[in-house]
């Protein structure tokens, strides 16, 4: 079981991407993009940008790196890439952003995601990639105000052509919405303008043949887009591991908001009351309830924010439902605690052949469906007296490290404190787990109860001592 | 019959140990008992005052103490703000923070919110045995075990000291408690020990609460009636002295209270009395050297009349004295609530913003049944009984009694000050009654001596009295049943009537199940999350603190009331028609108007309850621009429909409150006020013209507007991009769903009428 556990991390440790140091100034070349289909999804809160490559060696020597250009407003916004060969995509290349900064004729500044091949590909030779670049961004609303019952129109603009540092024999667009979508100021030219599919759902542009290196084109896309932007500024998830309670708490302070559209009125009860059925269907682009995905046997739910309980909250299964206190609407903030509690085997392995050592593995991200998070700072306490040994994260993190933190009868140093810090998650990526190994000792496990008993006895001793001390002057 | 030495040995021990196991039962029924609040709702800080307590506390667990005494608070009282660390007593705040750090320190790093909300519980323990103690002194061990079980439970206490009521008094009845204790004790043994412990706790209450100066007039009264009665002693001397000089000297470390126990009336006769004991003292000096030389009766009697000539003479003079002293100002005349106190009318003609605050009526006669059950007419009894031995401690109750049963009578908070000495007169007539009743000793001893008497039946000692038998089991029996009737009714009106924390209302879903109205917290989360850090919200006072609290935002006025004038602008503004009203909030720097809206609901605390106060308060200093008859209609009532006067209907405050509520049931039938029953047309309510708004509560409780901005050349609203939307030609309303859900709101409804429009009527 914990060889499967081990195996599966350092098969999705691949994913990690390392910031490379890439020389200025050297450009990109030595590929041709035989085929390049991009298509983009923008169905989500995040936004994901897919390639479909079919390349083509054709410098002199072997290469081994292929470069996908990235805006370089959108570099502070980039979550992830992953990459896979077509024929295999299971296995995932190694991918990370390139330092290199490319400032074309129109003034557009570009950044480079790197794929790695398995092995440098000869001269001449052809291969099928696939890679995926995850952004933390949604199209932005369009208009930015609406009245209560209005559909959210969300505008986005991306390039139309295939912009890439090779050139493209054939290149392909699409791009995927929740329902209609439809290029604003369209072009004259039939040869760009794009067809809608029904179906599908999606925008479909091209194929355009024989495109430049470099080509920039724009392409504005105005598309219907109802469910609420829901976006975490900042997450502080603290995972408190109690080996006496044999339990793991979770504790979680979110500061949410609704990048979607505002109101141009302000808010009317009147009106909103007026559509209040519509939340029932999900029909609003304004965030109703919450749904928490737990743990499986999660107990001992709470959710609080600033001024108290927040009574408005259900569980059912593994999903805790929560009400804010008040429907939060397009440029709208709402900050609040949950937490819950769940039995510690469900998250630690002992190892076999020492009963000291352990390995929790507790998933980043527990959060609602369909969300971005700017920040995420996840804090492990391990027990005091626990020494860490070794820690990984599947996910690139911007910064690891460990402290001590007083908790409730922490005498000494205090429990151990690791924390990572993220930035640009969603959802789906916060499945993954960390992982953490540590050594607690079975005198550290007996020295909590004792040096507690001991306290305790001693302030009882103090107190039977001041009692007896006679300090009359009359005898 | 007599026991070993052993026998009494293991009595002793026994009779500790049950001793021991009752006040433990007694501390853990005091705290358990005001749990109710935490239980059934949250661990939340309750009402008004409370929050700013809160508040306060938690800046001073962020700075040190000499920073929170020097705090200058500019997020309330706009523009003006307050020397709040100047002006508060720091006493509670100092023991909750200290209580927090060490916990901290020994390795309990407890939320400070927690330690506040459970402050007053922890000490309700602490004042039943002080309560113990005191009553120790007053009769015997017993009477003080049932005094403590009466003051652990009794409603009159825990409605001010229930989990999350973090507010002056959980601290300062414990002291008021502790300081009548060590006097009682010094009084009794002239132990310089004891009075310190008094002056000690004299000077940590003064530091908790206003109601201190209670005390300063309560014990020197005292001595006062001890002197007259003839009772002078060196103990009365050592006590008193020894208490007033160093009580003194230490309460006036107290900013707040600084020079005033030299220089205002309230404080006066503790001095006087401080005075009188040492001309007292001289007399009894030299009355007693003179009667060692004279045995002459004759010349005793000179004595005697030239003693109770002097003593008249000083007490004119002293009187004298005070009057030409306050006449030129160099004592500071006595405060309205002083006034209130002696004429009840006093308030509601002079400052109508003390009586306009619901604790300073006076209480209504069932409410003394309801906060002290039976322990009402034990009260009298025990006071009775005291007459007959009449100690000089004796007299301390008695005359704490008189005084406070007067004062409870006049406003409704000071039968907190009265529970106390209620519980420990009881616990004197019941445990007086017990002694009698409850003693069985003749039937043991039937029972000890059975086969013997039987068979000499002549012998009374041990012949059982069948009778009188009978009538100790009643007596005690019925008793014991009133007891038991006491604890019941104490838990249900604690659980019932004191445990909301009334920033949140319980209510019932139709299911049966217990649901929250929890629209205070979601309008003031609201403005804390989605507005300006620096906005400037206007309110009536009563929300002043809450708003500080939990929604974090400047207010104009909040509970502290100091400036009148500042509070009758708010009232001018709400009173006054948008116009003249957007006039003043603008020049105030006003961004949010919050008003209070209870129609939906019927909840009956809301501001057009109280509107009548705000045009009360502002009347009284602009006279010429607001007028009270202006806002009653032409036959003489309160009313808020169509009959409403048009300087009514004009106001921003109705405007406000009934914005869009006639829409909220159909296009044009208009909407019913739950709070005064009366039917609101959609052409009785304004547009606003010159206000938008910005958040109104799920139940319509809490209605936010915002002023509408000027634009870059001035203008106001009339150019202003929000425009005031007129529902009324909007086909898509959904009347059926909004039916719905008044049809469950009314089943709530009954519940909240915390005020009956018709009081309103004139």
């Amino acid at each position: 079981m914990l060889l499967t556990k081990q195996s599966l991390t350092v098969f999705v440790l691949l994913l990690v991407q390392l910031i490379g140091t890439f020389a200025q100034g050297i450009l990109p070349s030595g590929w041709e993009n035989i085929k390049l289909t991009r298509e983009l999804d923008l169905q989500h809160t995040f936004t994901v940008e897919s390639f479909q490559l079919t390349i083509k060696n054709i410098a002199d020597k072997p290469l081994k790196q292929y470069f996908i250009p990235i805006p370089k407003q959108l570099r502070d916004q980039l979550s992830t890439i992953t990459a896979s060969l077509s024929k295999n995509t299971d296995a995932l290349l190694n991918c990370y952003v390139s330092d290199t900064l490319n400032t074309l004729e129109d003034g557009t500044v570009l950044s480079y995601g790197v794929v790695e091949l398995p092995t440098p590909l000869q001269p001449g030779k052809e291969i099928d990639i696939v890679a995926r670049i995850f952004y933390n961004i949604a199209g932005i609303p369009y208009p930015s105000k609406i009245k209560i019952g209005e559909v959210q129109q969300l505008y986005f603009s991306t390039n139309r052509l295939p912009l890439s540092p090779y050139s493209t024999l054939e290149g392909r667009l699409l791009v995927k919405t929740k329902s209609d979508v439809k290029e604003d100021n369209k072009p004259e030219d039939q040869f760009l303008q794009g067809t809608f599919n029904d179906d599908t759902n999606t925008l479909e542009f091209g194929p355009w043949y024989d495109i430049k290196p470099y080509t920039v084109s724009n392409v504005d896309l105005i598309y219907k887009h109802v469910p609420a932007l829901k976006e975490v500024i900042n997450l502080q998830r603290d995972i408190w591991v109690a080996h006496w309670a044999s339990t793991i708490q979770f504790e979680e302070y979110y500061e949410l908001t609704n990048k979607g559209v505002g109101l141009t009125d302000g808010f009317s009860r009147l009106e909103f009351m007026k559509r209040s059925q519509l939340a029932q269907f999900g029909m609003i682009p304004w965030i109703h309830i919450l749904e928490m995905s737990l743990p499986e046997q999660a107990t001992e739910h709470f959710c609080t924010d600033k001024v108290g309980m927040v009574s408005t909250t259900d569980v059912v299964g593994d999903t805790f439902y929560i009400k804010p206190r008040f429907p939060i609407f397009g440029g709208w903030f709402y900050n609040f605690t949950i937490g819950w509690t769940n039995p510690l085997n469900q998250f630690l392995q002992r190892y076999e052949n020492d009963d000291e050592t352990f390995l929790l593995t507790v998933p980043i991200l527990n959060g609602p469906q369909d969300t971005v998070y700017d920040n995420v700072n996840v804090t492990i306490y391990l027990p005091e007296g626990a020494e860490l040994l070794d820690a990984g994260s599947p996910v690139s993190y911007k910064s690891i490290s460990t402290a001590h933190e007083h908790s409730y009868f922490d005498m000494k140093e205090g429990h151990v404190k690791l924390t990572f810090e993220f930035k640009n998650l969603f959802t789906d990526i916060g499945k993954a787990d960390l992982l953490v190994k540590y050594r607690y000792s079975k005198a550290a496990l007996y020295k909590k109860p004792l040096s507690i008993a001991a306290y305790f006895f001693s302030a009882l001793m103090g107190f039977f001592v001041i009692r007896s001390l006679n300090l009359s002057i009359n005898n | 019959m007599s026991l070993s030495v052993k026998e009494k040995t293991v009595v002793n021990w026994v009779l500790r140990a049950l001793k021991l196991l009752i006040c433990i039962f007694v501390v853990v029924a005091s705290i358990s008992s005001r749990l109710f609040a935490v239980v059934k709702f949250e661990s939340i800080i309750h009402e008004f005052d409370p929050w700013f307590n809160f508040r306060a506390t938690k800046l001073l667990t962020e700075t040190s103490f000499y920073n929170f005494l020097n705090w200058f608070d500019s997020r309330t009282w706009y523009p003006l703000g307050r020397v709040t660390g100047g002006t508060l007593y720091p006493g509670l705040m100092t023991t909750a923070s200290l209580i927090w750090n060490i916990l901290h320190k020994i390795g309990i790093p407890i939320d400070i919110r927690n330690v506040c909300v459970l402050f007053a519980p922890i000490f309700s323990s602490l004042t039943a045995w002080a309560t113990y103690k005191l009553a120790s002194d007053i009769k015997d061990t017993r009477t003080g075990l049932l005094a403590a079980a009466f003051i652990a439970i009794v409603p009159g206490y825990i409605s001010r000291s229930v989990a999350g009521s973090y507010d002056n008094e959980a601290i300062a009845i414990t002291l008021l408690m502790l300081t009548f204790m060590f006097w009682i004790k010094s009084i009794k043994t002239g132990s310089i020990l004891h009075t310190i412990g008094a002056s000690l706790c004299y000077f940590y209450m003064v530091s908790a609460w206003g109601g201190y100066v209670f005390i300063t007039n309560l014990i020197p009264f005292h001595v006062f009636c001890l002197l007259l009665m003839g009772r002078y002693s060196n103990q009365i001397y050592v006590s008193y002295t020894t208490w007033f000089v160093l009580g003194t000297v230490a309460s006036m470390q107290i900013p707040f209270v600084g020079f005033l126990p030299i220089r205002s009336n309230d404080h006066m006769s503790a001095l006087g009395i401080f005075g009188l004991l040492q001309i007292v003292a001289f007399g009894n000096f030299i009355k007693k050297s003179y009667s060692q030389n004279n045995n002459n009766s004759n010349s005793n009697g000179n004595l005697k009349k030239v003693m109770v000539f002097s003593f008249l003479a000083v007490c004119i003079l002293g009187i004298l004295l005070l009057i030409l002293a306050t006449y030129l100002g160099l004592i500071a005349p006595w405060t309205g609530r002083f006034y209130s106190l002696w004429d009840t009318n006093y308030a509601k003609i002079h400052i109508p913003i003390i009586a306009s605050v619901s604790e300073h009526q006076p209480v209504a006669w069932p409410a003394f049944f309801f906060d002290t059950h039976f322990l009402i007419w034990l009260f009298p009894v025990g006071v009775t009984l005291l007459f007959s031995e009449l100690k000089n401690e004796h007299v301390f109750i008695i005359v704490y009694s008189v005084l406070c049963s007067y004062f409870a009578g006049v406003m409704v908070r000071l039968m907190l000050t009265l529970t106390p000495v209620i519980c420990i007169a009881s616990s004197v007539a019941l445990s007086q009654l017990f002694d009698t009743y409850l003693n069985f000793y003749d039937l043991f001893k039937f029972w000890q001596n059975g086969s013997s008497s039987r068979q000499n039946s002549t012998n009374k000692d041990t012949k059982l009295n069948f009778f009188k038998f009978l009538s100790k089991l009643i007596v005690s029996g019925s008793f014991i049943f009133y007891l038991y009737i006491f604890v019941y009714h104490c838990t249900w009106v604690t659980q019932n009537a004191y445990s909301s924390p009334s920033v949140v209302l319980p209510s019932q879903t139709p299911d049966g199940k217990m649901a929250l109205i929890d629209d205070f917290r979601e309008a003031y989360y609201w403005l804390r999350m989605n507005t300006d850090e620096d906005s400037k919200v206007a309110a009536w006072w009563d929300y002043g603190y809450q708003i500080g609290g939990m929604a974090d935002r400047t207010t104009l006025v909040d509970n502290n009331t100091w400036n009148n004038t500042h509070i009758a602008l708010v009232g001018k503004a709400m009173a006054s028609n948008e116009d003249r009203a957007y006039e003043i909030f603008n020049e105030l720097d006003v961004d949010y108007v919050l008003v209070v809206f209870g129609g939906l609901l019927g909840f009956g605390g809301d501001d057009l309850n109280k509107f009548l106060w705000m045009i009360r308060i502002s009347e009284g200093i602009w006279p010429d621009e607001v007028n009270e008859r202006s806002f009653f209609s032409t036959t003489g009532e309160y009313r808020v429909d169509s009959s409403a006067t048009q300087v009514m209907k004009d106001s921003i405050m109705y405007k406000m409150s009934y914005h869009n509520f006639p829409y909220l049931y159909g296009e044009n039938s208009g909407g019913v006020d739950h709070v005064r029953q009366q039917l609101i047309k959609p052409e009785d309510v304004g547009d606003l013209k010159r206000f938008h708004e910005v958040f109104t509560s799920e139940n319509w409780m809490i209605r936010i507007y915002k002023l509408n901005e000027r634009d870059n050349e001035g203008r106001d609203s009339e150019f202003s991009v929000f425009k005031n939307k007129s529902v009324a030609n909007d086909n898509n309303s959904n009347v059926e769903g909004v039916d719905g859900s008044r049809r469950r709101r009314r089943r709530r409804r009954q519940q909240y009428s915390l005020l009956d429009a018709s009081e309103l009527r004139i």
